[in-house]
């Protein structure tokens, strides 16, 4: 089709927003880390690669992708077969319980985690408590070190992406594939290993590969831990020299080794993604369980949701003690640290007045409603343009939007550290700006929401295009037809029709971003600034609040309420295509 | 009123030429037809009428103006779509008075305009209704009066009864005959459906890969069609190979395998010695007994092969010669003879149309 200047117009800004807030900042970090005066070198890669220390990053960070991504995978499948095959009581309130955990901040639930198992927590009190153990046999269950926490409340974190996926993979299989399989005289259970689970593979890949990424570049469970062996903190921990080469080159390294993960995934599930050759005729049947094994299924589902939102009910119980040490519960509880959090009682003096809890929820609902209204415009053209627009290099498009999904938060971040600052410098030299607002110094706010709008136009522009496919052209040419000029049809019939898809995509966009850790970790550097994330980090790590950790943990309460609230209603909005979006 | 005027239309897509040096003319108050099989190009020129489709040479008329360059909502043409399209958050009235609104008209004229349009296809008692809420049928009207509300200079119809049961459609052809009678606006309709285009139009054009192959009367067209792909898109036919022996007394003779026929009228330019193809309609040719009083000419000796019973009319295939032909007829009309038995053919010289022979495929499936 003849290009058409409208739709040139809007992808070049679309295009125009991803180049200088993506490609440009991560192009920087690899001018930085690969290019000297004298030309191209791999001499700081070489030199990354040669440090003891950044080789046992990696291999930390492997590690705990490699166990969190099977401990997942584990808690997933199951499940996943269950509420795909079966039918027992209670099936759909279980199916929806079990997502919770995919909205919990596990950075959060990490300081609940710790009260847990901490060797004067509640999981040794009630073993004691039972007489499992003696009074003075608490065991320290993280004697082999922090990782095992991480590894927890990651896999109990990430395990509802996997499971979308099987489920939403297993309700794809033509059920004639499996009769067949059966009618030979196979058994249900080599029909499950032969059959079904070859089928599912490539959804499962796709779940797989989030999740191992997720796990890998994770950079806000560790550092509650205070676990610094993992890259993603060891670049974290090189902020503060953000021009240095071999920082950068580490990102690169980082960067190089999620793309290669990825990629491979993308072949291994490719390679193994057979074509329904026959559409499903008829949904797969699901069987009705008998009384033992659907009980089986209700204590299945009940354990693994109970223990996924343990971590963050001890963090809710947390917030509310007076003293919990060595009990199974709190002895006492008091609203003294939720007044604290929102501000509504003085806060201890010994914390410093800038790192005041209240100012950060409010910057945080700024940010994420600027990152809101930044990544919802972007989403509409993108998804118009991508539904109604036929035209060359479309695929491209589409690849181009998404591919902030695949790249970590710490490596936009980096990006923006290295090439903003000066760019700020020159705009306050040449007497434009009287402050420098692209530095995190000075103000990180517009870097802040431009790395929380790229980040989540994905999850946006998933939630447009799938408003646009479901609203039939028909409906705007029939407005054309009777006189409705093109921008009446967008207001009145377009917009309305989508509105349901748009405002469930604005909330996602809204509670992600309030959640969001790892740039807000590096972009914000003055606590004036800080989002509630930050906040909730410093307050926790600063050695001069007694109740830190108490008044830390009534924050991340209070962002979960935000998270919980926003989610519940994009779920109202959305309904069952909500799932469709952490597909993407 | 005025006409709507297409002058040599050219819409590609890609590599496809999807409408193909068009050109037609749209009478005032006319009720006209496109009719062709699917992928023929009849939507897309629909499309490019109303302005979705930007034509890639060819200009459109609507009356003495050059409409090929503006936009769809300024050209005054209301469309009902194939699958109705009503918007799904407003009610039947708030469909029909988005139109009027567009327009600037005030609140309360809409609001007697919009019902008065519903009264006129009986779908009053419907206005405070969501479309989900309405019937097939019922949405088919609604379409239909929110298309016709603003009073367009033309009324465009998009297959608009082929997603109805075949009882409605036969039904609803006959409503919005009459409501395009009441109402005079001036229509194009498409459709694949030639029983559709044959039953409800004024005038039609048969279009085939993107290029009219022929236009009138419904009559004119099924009675006598130009060509032989038309004569076959446009009902049942029998076709029968041969060639011209000569002229007698006006009547062309055409040499075939069951015997010299006799066809009034024949083009002229088909000299003796040329290669035909004849197509005669089923329901012309009659069948008769082996013996008793016959026509004198085009009357053939043939064998009943079977015979399939339809209610309105009865079929028979017969062989004469070495063709087999069908013969339809009131099922009391048809002698009584059975498969295997012998009868008579009589094709009536003035039913018999003759077109030069064309490469194999060139007639369209029946």
């Amino acid at each position: 089709m003849r290009p058409d200047l409208k739709t040139w117009l809007l992808v070049l800004v679309v295009a125009a927003f991803l180049g200088l807030f993506f490609f440009y900042p991560i192009g920087s970090v690899f001018e930085s880390a690969l290019w000297e005066s004298t030309g191209p070198t791999l001499h700081y890669v070489g030199n990354v690669l040669s440090k003891s220390a950044t080789r046992a990053g990696f291999a930390s960070a492997l590690v705990l992708a490699s166990v969190a991504t099977l401990a997942a995978s584990l808690l997933a499948l199951p499940l996943a077969y269950l509420q795909a095959r079966t039918e027992f009581p209670g099936k759909r309130l279980f199916g929806a319980a079990i997502l919770v955990p995919l909205i919990l901040p596990p950075f959060v639930g990490a300081i609940g985690l710790k009260q847990v198992l901490g060797p004067y927590g509640a999981l040794n009190a009630a073993l004691a408590h039972l007489g499992v153990i003696g009074p003075a046999g608490a065991v320290d269950w993280f004697r082999a070190g922090p990782l095992a926490g991480v590894i927890i409340l990651q896999a109990l974190h990430l395990y509802p992406i996997i499971y979308l996926n099987v489920v939403a993979g297993l309700a794809n299989v033509d059920p004639s594939l499996e009769d067949a399989a059966r009618s030979v005289g196979a058994g249900p259970w080599r029909v499950l290993v032969r059959v079904t689970f070859p089928l599912i593979l490539p959804s499962y890949f796709a779940g797989a590969i989030i999740v191992f990424i997720w796990a890998m570049t994770d950079l806000g469970t560790p550092l509650m831990f205070n676990y610094r062996e993992p890259v993603a903190v060891q670049i974290f921990d090189r902020v503060s020299q953000p021009s240095n080469a071999e920082a950068n080159a580490l990102v690169v390294v980082l960067l190089a080794v999620v793309a290669l993960l990825y990629l491979g995934a993308r072949g291994l599930a490719g390679r193994q993604a057979f074509e329904m050759m026959a559409v499903a005729t008829r949904p797969p049947a699901a069987g009705r369980l008998g009384r033992g094994a659907a009980a089986m299924a209700v204590l299945l589902f009940g354990a693994v949701t109970l223990v996924a939102v343990l971590p963050h009910a001890a963090v809710v119980l947390y917030s509310l003690k007076t003293e919990w040490h060595g009990t199974v519960l709190p002895s006492g509880l008091t609203l003294a640290h939720h007044q604290a959090a929102l501000g509504l009682a003085p806060y201890e003096a010994a914390v410093p007045r800038s790192l005041r809890p209240l100012p950060s929820i409010w910057n945080s609902v700024v940010y994420s409603l600027g990152a809101v209204a930044v990544s919802l415009v972007l989403a509409v053209w993108t998804g118009y343009v991508l539904v109604r627009k036929r035209f060359a290099g479309r695929g491209v498009l589409d690849a181009l939007v998404m591919l902030p999904l695949a790249v970590p938060g710490l490596v936009l971040a980096f990006g923006y550290l290295n090439c903003y600052a000066d760019w700020g410098d020159r705009l306050v030299d040449a007497g434009v700006w009287s402050r420098n607002y692209l530095y995190p110094q000075t103000s990180p706010v517009a870097l802040l929401v431009a790395a929380y709008a790229v980040r989540r136009l994905p999850l946006a522009v998933r939630a447009a295009v799938a408003g646009f496919q479901q609203t039939s052209r028909t409906l705007e040419e029939a407005a054309l037809s009777v006189g409705a000029g093109p921008v009446r049809t967008l207001g009145r019939i377009t917009v309305p029709l989508i509105a349901a898809n748009l405002a469930a995509g604005a909330l996602l966009v809204f509670a992600m971003s309030m959640l969001e850790v790892s740039d807000s970790l590096i972009l914000a550097q003055d606590d004036a600034f800080n989002p509630v994330t930050r906040t909730i980090y410093r307050i926790y790590s600063n050695e001069y609040a007694v109740t830190g950790e108490a008044v830390a943990s009534a924050l991340g309460v209070w962002a979960m309420v935000f998270l919980a609230a926003a989610l519940v209603a994009a779920t109202a909005l959305m309904g069952k295509r909500l799932g469709a979006i952490f597909r993407a | 009123m005025i006409p709507l005027r297409l002058a040599h239309i050219t819409k590609r897509f890609g590599a496809v030429t999807a409408v193909d040096d068009v050109s037609l003319t749209v009478e005032p108050g006319e009720l006209f037809f496109l009719l062709g099989p699917s992928g023929c190009g009849k939507t897309t020129l629909l499309r490019v009428i109303a302005g979705f489709y930007e034509p890639d040479g060819g200009r459109i008329f609507f009356g003495d103006a050059d409409v090929t360059a503006v936009p769809p909502h300024r050209r005054r043409c209301g469309m009902v779509f194939q699958n109705y399209a009503l918007w799904p958050h407003m009610t039947v009235l708030e469909n029909l008075s988005f139109g009027l609104a567009v327009r600037g008209m005030g609140r309360a004229e809409r609001r007697s305009r919009a019902a008065a349009m519903l009264d006129v296809v009986q779908m009053g008692a419907y206005a405070r209704r969501k479309p989900t809420q309405l019937s097939g049928g019922q949405q088919q009207r609604v379409a239909l009066a929110r298309a016709l509300v603003i009073e367009p200079d033309f009324l465009l119809l998009d297959e608009p009864l082929s997603n109805l049961d075949a009882r409605l459609r036969r039904e609803m052809r006959a409503e919005i005959r009459r409501i395009q009678r009441a109402t005079g606006v001036t229509s194009i309709y498409v459709t694949h459906d030639q029983d559709e285009a044959l039953a409800m139009a004024d005038r039609l054009a048969v279009v085939r890969d993107g290029r009219i192959e022929a236009a009138g009367r419904p009559r004119d067209l099924y009675l006598d069609p130009p060509t032989l792909w038309a004569a076959g898109f446009l009902g049942a036919t029998n076709l029968v190979d041969g060639r011209i022996r000569g002229r007698d007394a006006g009547a062309a003779v055409v040499d075939t395998s069951f015997g010299p026929l006799r066809a009034a009228r024949a083009p002229a330019d088909l000299g003796p010695g040329a290669d035909v193809t004849i197509s005669v309609r089923p329901e012309a040719v009659r069948l008769l007994a082996a013996e008793g009083p016959a026509p004198a000419a085009n009357v053939y000796a043939a064998t009943v092969e079977a015979r399939t019973f339809q209610g309105e009319t009865e079929q028979a295939r017969v062989r004469l010669g070495g063709v087999e032909v069908t013969v339809s007829d009131r099922p009391t009309d048809l002698p009584p003879v059975g498969p295997g038995g012998a009868a008579r053919v009589h094709v009536p010289a003035e039913a018999v149309r003759v077109y030069a022979r064309q490469a194999a495929g060139a007639a369209a499936s029946v």
